[in-house]
């Protein structure tokens, strides 16, 4: 379970990671979907909330290919960074969030219910508290994104600011746990 | 267990609403096409002389690429700003447009007509063109001086951003100013046109105030056109002002009117003398924007 727990951290470090040499992504997004994939298909037998996580992997990472290369927001004709070309590719947005939202509480839950069957209280309470932050950071968003069609630019884009720095903070915060999980589930001496 | 359910579930419901509740605000304050301002321009029919159009579009969706003015190849776009002033859900943006100089060739002179022009060929970055209205540019042919020194001449001009500007005008040979005259003098319920003699007069006519101090023309109240006499006789020497105000609370109106100062000498020999008065660049609240979508969303 370390290995997998270990896929599934590294896997989702390479998602988040995107640094770019031009146009080379140097982390590449599918070698990150690869292994979280992989890591999700063996601790999936453990509970349902980690098939859950594994097919929300899947859907991910779909998502993550018809962006890259159909692209639902790209027509950059405008100065405008929160630029869209219509109502209903940007309705489509919210696809990812529910699919980012529903990954991460298979991810959480499996931990926190594995962690409960094997008695790992501390493991359980972390899993619990960070699932918690990461729906309350992703709810959020979901709420406040469509108003960037009618309030004004500056003050969305402060708003955009602010909510990828929760989402980074939240998304770091379950892949510690996934670490976390690692350690404490191959030889149950390590400390959380 | 089913609270956290319940909770889940609200926060979803809240959600859609949010989703559902700004797309359809937002579909119901979009202009659909591009509309341009209503513009009343004169221009001189000479190269070199230029004007803006303005026009607002939707800050999303389909974009003005370029305008063309297919009957008047001498009109050449210099500049695009495409947002010149960008509000929550719509943009402002602006052509500016010069006239090439006239060749030799008096074909190329010829092909200014009509000399007005109301609609423009817009292209979009979709593909598609549309004629739009733009309101009035109308061309005017300038008066030849030849080579004889005109009696009177411009030394100076200025506007300011409260609408006000002037022009000062020096006599260099007795005449009488004949009339001011614009092909837009209709619009003039928006424009305050006022003449001063200059402080320099040695005296000051009957029936016309003085301004006192020439620099401050701008802010001190003159004759107000409707109560000037025409033709006023104007004697070597004299300078004068002559200032306008324009409302600067009203930016639907474009206008840019080449004021013409007819003088005539006692040989019956008539000049033309220019004045630019132009409305502010056109600023909009965001109140302004939506009461503008507001009514073109309702017509048909």
């Amino acid at each position: 379970m370390r290995r997998a727990c270990n896929q599934i951290f590294w896997g989702f470090l390479l998602i988040l990671i995107d640094i770019r040499i031009d146009l080379l992504d140097i982390f590449p997004d599918l070698l990150g979907y690869l292994l979280l994939l992989t890591g999700l298909y063996q601790l999936k037998r453990l509970n349902v909330y980690f098939s859950i996580g594994y097919g929300s992997a899947w859907a991910l990472m779909i998502i993550s290919f018809i962006q890259f290369f159909a692209g639902f927001d790209q027509q950059p004709v405008s100065s405008d960074p929160l630029y869209f070309s219509s109502p209903v590719n940007y309705g489509l947005s919210i696809v990812p969030l529910i699919v980012q939202l529903v990954f991460g509480y298979g991810l959480c839950k499996g931990i926190e219910v594995h962690a409960d069957t094997l008695k790992q209280t501390e493991l359980k309470r972390a899993a619990r508290t960070r699932l918690r932050f990461y729906a309350a950071v992703y709810l959020m968003w979901m709420f406040i994104l469509p108003f960037h069609l009618n309030v004004k630019g500056e003050i969305m884009q402060m708003l955009f600011f602010m909510f990828g720095i929760g989402i980074l903070i939240c998304t770091l915060s379950v892949i510690l746990l996934v670490r976390a999980a690692a350690r404490l589930w191959d030889d149950k001496r390590g400390v959380f | 267990m089913r609270k956290t359910w319940i909770g889940i579930l609200a926060a979803f419901i809240v959600i859609a609403v949010s989703w559902i509740g700004n797309i359809s605000f937002f579909q119901a304050h979009q202009l659909g096409d591009s509309i341009f301002l209503e513009h009343r321009i004169e221009v001189l029919n000479e190269g070199g002389d230029s004007f803006f159009l303005y026009y607002l579009e939707d800050a999303q969706g389909k974009k003005i690429r370029t305008i063309a003015f297919p009957q008047h190849p001498e009109l050449s776009i210099e500049t695009h700003d495409a947002e010149y002033m960008r509000y929550t859900r719509q943009h402002l943006g602006r052509f500016l447009v010069s006239i090439q100089p006239h060749s030799n060739n008096k074909e190329a002179k010829m092909s200014l007509e009509p000399a007005v022009i109301d609609k423009v060929l817009v292209q979009y970055d979709d593909g598609s063109t549309a004629e739009q209205n733009i309101g009035e540019i109308r061309f005017i042919d300038p008066f030849e001086h030849g080579k004889k020194e005109a009696p009177i001449s411009g030394t100076s001009s200025g506007s300011s951003s409260d609408g006000t500007g002037y022009g000062h005008f020096n006599v260099a040979r007795s005449a009488e100013l004949h009339s001011m005259e614009s092909n837009y003098m209709s619009i003039m319920d928006t424009i305050q046109l006022s003449f001063h003699f200059d402080y320099r007069l040695p005296e000051i006519r009957s029936g016309i105030r003085s301004t006192g101090n020439g620099s401050n023309a701008m802010n001190t109240p003159g004759t107000p056109l409707e109560q000037l006499e025409l033709p006023i006789q104007l004697a070597k020497g004299d300078s004068f002002y002559v200032s306008y105000q324009t409302n600067p609370d009203d930016p639907e109106k474009v206008f840019e009117l080449r004021l013409q100062l007819v003088f005539k000498e006692s040989s019956k020999e008539q000049w033309i003398e220019y004045m630019f008065i132009g409305s502010n660049q056109p600023y909009f609240t965001e109140a302004q924007v939506r009461s503008l979508v507001r009514e073109k969303r309702k017509q048909p």
